[in-house]
């Protein structure tokens, strides 16, 4: 706590950010489908309803979800991703040289369609530009940009084409930053190039370094890469040099074990902190939460650090989702306050 | 003869229809719409289909396709007091995932684990021999979580006990061929003597089986002589083209049956038959008899199941043709049955 006076200390005397900004509270990304669009996208499938019939009722999730965060009173919004199947293969779908797998079992009785790499990767037309600006024009508070990285594209996909990893991963950037750059366009003041595959395999963190310099290659609004699952302890510190400003980590999950890592090698960029095992249905306590939050600030500068869940929601209900967000939002808020009485 | 064989799981559901079966048994499960013993039941239909697809598609040893196990770890370790399962961990370098089992008291062994689903899938395979898959020792301790022992040597020893009562028990119910799956070892080098030690606890005392090795995530380039001395009939490794591993054997010398994993079951581009047509070829060179079998190089589970299909077909094909110009070559040997497949042939006849 004594770390913690001394930052809230220079924050006052900077007087760059005030307490009210810090710890900015956001989400990882994809929230829980309600039944209806469930149904919907199952009626879709087998040609039950019209795709246009299948949007307005995306759009209409789209809405509820960032109503929520407003009442939640979350800081930085995401679309949800209401209109998304799985993070990879949605992106498949869209760029061209892509073919859709059969169901291939990712745990349990969890099956996913996984992406197949046929042909040369290109981009025809925007991907998540109608969204990102659709979500937008709902809120005024700044909505995120949301990509699938180039390295976990590649990691996640069947490669019947390009027959080298680093090839295929390269290619995937190029598309992936002209999206990055369109969303920048259109004004996303963050762009989040989620790359959860990047922690699996540390004999290829250079090569995901290399592919996200690419994708981040020429923006200028904040970026961020969300990594999840996995042994840290190899690629630490050099995943640091991952090319963007911050790194969104799923921390709660595995005991908050990293920060051992971060006292030993500073962590040099933002967090973006997960406080919430998005794995369990058990909402978290508020003092759980505050204690992860506040164990981060000992070994982390606290204007360096965002707060979320460990990682996307689309598992829990809804019920669980504003439940778990709405302690994390007031953890938030009390440190806040006890940060202005310091 | 050189035989095909899978080395582990099979798809269990596929996009064709009525193959969806055990996805939606889960479900149904779940929502305690079926019991337990219902669910148990179309898992056997289930295991059912996958053997006789196997067979159909030209398998001479096929598994029961692990449709009961969640996954490689969690399914033995359930059957063992003393640990609970928990979170989920990712599987190697794959996108998958298996439940962590944690240790928190001295693990026991009460009952056989695998015994059960041998005797029906083999009920089920008729004549067929279905091969047994059991993860090893070393794999099951390096992926659990010990909050017991606090020693890893212990728990290695411990576990390879209980898996040589469970290895003793599936012979005596009438197991002929065996499969140790253990994909944490390639990648750590440093344990292989304590692995090894743990395989031969394992294999302890047993006679009549065909013991066959399974190895992954990794190269054999740092454990070959090790791999040679260890009391199993058969290695089952990674050699599609490419892989180290083929270069490495075409130069060490061979003296086990290899299991030669020559389609990979991690992508779904089709090998072209000419060219796995050469590299098996080339194989059968190098390893002369010793080639026993050809498989894929994983679990078939990580494909979808119509390139599962259509990857054994691959196999069957190339066996065919292999066997056919073994024929030529090696007709006394094959007639005799004095090799290790012609016996294997034998056994299965048995059965």
């Amino acid at each position: 706590m004594e770390q913690l006076k001394q930052e809230a200390g220079n924050k006052k005397q900077e007087k760059t950010k005030s307490v009210s900004q810090l710890l900015p509270t956001t989400s990882v990304g994809s929230f829980p489908k309600p039944d209806y669009l469930k149904k919907a996208r199952a009626d879709f499938r087998a040609k039950r309803i019209s795709a246009r019939r299948l949007e307005e009722l995306e759009q209409k999730a789209t809405r509820e979800w960032v109503e929520i965060q407003e009442e939640l009173g979350l800081d930085i919004l995401v679309d949800g991703e209401m209109y998304r199947g799985d993070m990879a293969t949605y992106f498949a779908e869209e760029f061209s040289g892509f073919k859709i797998s059969g169901l291939v079992r990712s745990y349990g009785n969890r099956y996913y369609r996984k992406p197949i790499i046929v042909g040369k990767i290109r981009r025809t037309k925007p991907v998540t530009l109608k969204w990102y600006r659709f979500a937008q024009s709902l809120t005024q508070k700044p909505v995120k940009g949301m990509l699938t990285g180039p390295y976990t594209m590649m990691d996640w996909s069947f490669d019947e084409y390009y027959g080298s990893r680093r090839e295929s991963a390269l290619a995937l950037a190029e598309v992936i930053n002209k999206e990055a750059k369109d969303l920048e366009k259109a004004g996303a003041q963050y762009i989040q190039i989620d790359e959860p595959a990047v922690s699996v395999r540390p004999e290829e963190i250079g090569l995901a370094i290399e592919a996200l310099g690419v994708a981040t290659s020429g923006l200028k609004v904040k970026t961020l890469t969300h990594i999840c699952y996995g042994r840290f302890d190899l690629i630490y510190p050099r995943m640091l040099k991952l090319p963007v400003d911050q790194i969104d980590l799923e921390m709660s999950n595995s005991g908050y074990d990293m920060l051992a890592l971060f006292q030993k090698q500073p962590f040099t960029k933002e967090i973006g902190l997960g406080v919430l095992d998005v794995h369990s249905h058990k909402v978290e306590t508020k003092e759980t939460v505050k204690s992860r939050i506040k164990a981060a600030m000992d070994v982390i500068p606290v204007e360096k650090i965002y707060v979320d869940p460990d990682c996307g929601l689309k598992t829990r209900t809804r019920e669980e989702v504003v439940a778990k967000l709405r302690v994390m939002v007031q953890a938030v808020k009390e440190i806040r306050e006890e940060l202005n009485n310091v | 003869m050189v035989q095909v064989t899978v080395v582990g799981s099979y798809p269990r559901i596929g996009d064709r229809p009525g193959e969806q079966k055990h996805r939606k048994a889960i479900d149904q499960l779940d929502k305690e719409k079926i019991s337990w013993n219902q669910f148990e039941k179309i898992q056997d239909e289930v295991t059912k289909e996958v053997i006789l697809e196997q067979i159909k598609l030209g398998v001479d040893l096929p598994s029961d396709g692990q449709i009961r196990w969640g996954d490689g770890i969690s399914y033995i370790m359930r059957g063992l007091k003393g640990c609970t399962i928990n979170g989920l961990v990712r599987y190697f370098d794959t996108n998958t995932y298996y439940r962590q089992p944690i240790i928190h008291e001295k693990l026991s062994y009460e009952n056989p684990i695998l015994v059960r689903d041998f005797e029906s899938a083999q009920k089920v395979a008729g004549k067929t021999p279905v091969k047994v898959i059991l993860t090893g020792p070393y794999t099951l301790a390096h992926l659990s979580k010990d909050e017991w022992y606090q020693d890893g040597r212990k728990l290695v020893w411990e576990l390879a006990g209980y898996l040589n009562q469970e290895i003793l028990a599936l012979a005596q119910s009438g197991v002929k061929f065996i499969e140790i799956d253990e994909p944490a070892i390639l990648s750590n080098p440093e344990d292989l003597s304590l692995w090894a030690k743990g395989i031969e606890m394992v294999a302890h005392g047993l006679s009549g089986v065909t013991v066959s090795l399974h190895l992954g995530y990794g190269n054999i380039s740092g454990s070959w002589n090790e791999l040679l001395q260890l009391p199993v009939d058969e290695l089952a490794l990674d050699l599609t083209a490419g892989h180290s591993n083929v270069s490495l054997l075409h130069r060490k010398k061979v003296t086990k049956k290899i299991c030669a994993g020559v389609v990979d079951a991690r992508n779904t581009l089709m090998e072209k038959e000419t060219v796995l047509a050469k590299h098996i070829k080339n194989l059968q060179e190098t390893l002369g008899e010793n080639l026993a079998a050809l498989s894929p190089n994983y679990g078939l589970e990580f494909l979808p199941r119509d390139a599962a299909r259509k990857k054994l077909k691959l196999l069957t094909a190339a066996a065919g043709k292999i066997n056919k110009d073994r024929k030529g070559t090696h007709h006394d040997n094959r007639t005799r049955g004095t090799t290790e497949a012609g016996s294997r042939k034998q056994e299965a006849g048995k059965n």
